[in-house]
């Protein structure tokens, strides 16, 4: 009758005693938790960097030195069991593209609810005569996007016994807004595999 | 002697454990629901869900929470008390194989009832949380987020049979000369069977809730993409399937050829009447102990049919009682064999404890009785019938046929095609969401 409690005991304190200190991670270098269940961190690093090193290869953005071409980010649809935000994959692209100095993109147009109303709004000050109209932004100067970048996100999820195994498909492509071709398309695949512990707490 | 005094000492602090003290709360709540006095249910609600927070059956509290926001349009707190409700099952979900915490309380159900195990809701409890979490989105206008929850309750809908078939397979057949296809088998248990739960037709699709379905498949038609909608007619197919006897032809004239959906036509999801309640049914079980016939003494759940049951009108889709009863027929094996191995322990406890002493058998006994009643912990907030139905706009108007004289509610904007979900009660308060298709 002792030897189960003290089993029990012992069981409860290496679980109190297994819990693992704070520290900082490197998601770039797979560090850090991972789930099944979930996109995690290192997932969008990869995702992103996979999708960054596919579209610099591809050439659609023309040399160094080339006209800066003015990119919009379009839909990416979610198709997974998961809330996620996509600009967690979008924001890394568009920082990477934005350092190559061969791509700025565009806050002001989007689909749905653009990232930067201002833009809109200041024009709007244009028939208040509190404001100097010197100050306010002239017509025409806004730049319409030659590329949008539009995409998926899904998800397949397969089960066995306790065991699963999730598959995330990033797609994304980027099309010529004026000719409607897409110049550049890519799919990244990230496939994790777990299942519950046998024992725990 | 001490061994056997400390055990006594812990079925007795387990007993008081058993306690569920938010009786009084859930009465309470009960007669508002009932009376469609959503308002005054939902701080009823939250209070609850506050106070019960570090309860082990805090789950049930967060559900109600769920429903009551929805019916007020608090939808951000239905949203925060469905994932809070969500995560607790799915918590409990991913614990360990052997996981200590389950052990723990398996074992103090074992010795007093099921009561004192956490609720974890039902896999059907699990579908439908995701599934008003999913309208709690549409409402708000994001039908992205809204897909999202239903392809979570879709994935719970497809794991529902293989989860099942583990309970029902469960892992010990034997105790002490207690078999568990003499426990199965026996005539007094089929008889129960059949009268509290219904004869079981053994088809996977009847652990589908055709009224998750039905959301889902709207939900799907609302979008544009060719997908969804391929997605969407796949499930009503799959509703034609489940209740045939419906008039599908009607959904589908809502929509155009196209897939597109009419403005001139108002899809409508019926909710009316209360859950039924859960009560605990004794079944007696003969069992040969020590060479001597005694009776194993079972506590089961079984729904009391309440007075109100709903309205009729419309199309058929889902009966809560059904429901239940589907789900306790694949449960029955595994909850039956642990309510008898339960029922078998306490008996052995009593007789080694009145072997040694009267008066501790005696106290055995008494406390056997007082503890001896099944989990009748249920999502009580829930409606007894979802029914649907597809109504002219006239005018910018709807008639809703509930009550003595028609309710005419003002569609937000014609132009548009609605999906409407409605909440009647006996006394014919209305409550309503639009939804845009």
């Amino acid at each position: 009758m002792r030897f189960p409690a003290f089993l029990l005991m012992a069981v409860a304190l290496t679980t109190v005693g297994c819990k693992s200190p704070t520290k900082y991670v490197d998601p770039g270098n797979n560090e850090g938790l991972v789930n099944v269940d979930r996109i995690n961190t290192q997932d969008w690093t990869k995702a992103a960097d996979g999708m960054i090193a596919s579209l610099k290869a591809s050439g659609v953005l023309g040399p160094a030195g080339s006209e800066r071409k003015v990119l919009m980010i379009s839909k990416i649809s979610n198709e997974t069991r998961q809330h996620i935000d996509t600009d967690l994959l979008t924001k890394k692209i568009r920082v990477a593209l934005s350092k190559t100095g061969r791509v700025v993109t565009s806050t002001a147009v989007g689909q749905g609810d653009v990232e930067e109303p201002g833009v809109k709004t200041v024009r709007d000050l244009r028939s208040d005569d509190e404001f100097d109209g010197k100050t306010l932004p002239n017509k025409g100067e806004l730049k319409a996007p030659r590329y949008g970048l539009s995409g998926k996100i899904i998800e397949n999820l397969v089960r066995d016994g306790k065991n699963q195994q999730s598959t995330i498909s990033f797609q994304l492509s980027l099309t010529d807004l004026k000719t409607g071709l897409a110049e550049w398309e890519e799919e990244v695949e990230i496939s994790k595999y777990g299942g519950k512990a046998t024992f725990g707490w | 002697m001490p061994t056997r005094l400390t055990s006594l000492f812990f079925f007795v602090a387990l007993c008081g454990c058993s306690a569920f003290t938010a009786k009084d709360d859930l009465e309470q709540l009960d007669r508002l629901t009932q009376q469609g006095l959503w308002e005054e249910a939902r701080p009823v609600t939250q209070r609850m869900a506050r106070e019960h927070g570090d309860s082990h059956h805090r789950v049930i509290f967060h559900l109600h929470e769920l429903i009551a926001s929805y019916w007020t349009a608090d939808l951000k707190g239905a949203l925060k008390a469905g994932q809070r409700a969500e995560k607790e099952m799915i918590d409990h979900e991913k614990r360990a194989t052997v996981s200590l915490r389950n052990l723990g309380s398996k074992t103090a159900a074992l010795l007093v009832n099921e009561t004192v195990r956490p609720y974890r809701g039902s896999l059907g409890d699990r579908q439908l949380v995701n599934t008003y979490r999913a309208l709690c989105f549409w409402r708000l206008g994001d039908l992205e987020a809204a897909r999202v929850e239903m392809r979570r309750a879709a994935d719970l809908r497809a794991r529902s049979i293989d989860l099942y078939s583990k309970m029902i397979q469960g892992s010990t057949t034997e105790k002490n000369g207690l078999k568990k296809d003499h426990v199965l088998e026996h005539e007094a248990v089929r008889s129960f069977q059949a009268r509290h739960y219904g004869d079981g037709r053994d088809r996977e699709e009847e652990l589908i809730n055709p009224a998750q379905v039905f959301s889902e498949a709207i939900l799907y038609a609302a979008s544009k993409d060719a997908k969804h909608q391929h997605h969407a007619k796949r499930l009503l197919a799959t509703l034609e399937k489940l209740i045939p006897e419906a008039d599908w032809e009607q959904l589908q004239a809502a929509w155009k050829k196209d897939g597109s959906s009419s403005a001139k036509h108002l899809v409508v999801m019926v909710e009316s009447g209360s859950a039924p309640k859960l009560r605990s049914e004794s079944l007696d079980l003969p069992f040969t102990f020590n060479d001597r016939l005694t009776y194993l003494h079972l506590s089961l759940p079984v729904f009391d049919v309440g007075a109100n049951q709903g309205s009729s009108l419309g199309e058929p889709l889902a009966n809560r009682m059904d429901l239940f009863n589907v789900e306790m027929r694949h449960r029955w094996p595994s909850l039956l064999w642990s309510q008898a191995v339960s029922a078998w322990l306490k008996a052995a406890v009593e007789n080694q404890l009145a072997k040694e002493n009267e008066w501790l058998g005696l106290a055995a006994s008494i406390l056997n009785s007082a503890t001896n009643r099944a989990d009748t912990r249920s999502w009580s907030s829930l409606p007894a019938r979802w029914r649907w139905m597809v109504l002219p706009v006239l005018d910018g108007q709807v008639s809703l046929p509930f009550g003595e004289k028609e309710q005419k509610l003002i569609v937000p904007d014609s132009e548009k095609a609605w999906f409407l979900h409605v909440k009647t009660n006996p006394s014919h308060r209305l409550h309503s969401a639009f939804m845009e298709r």
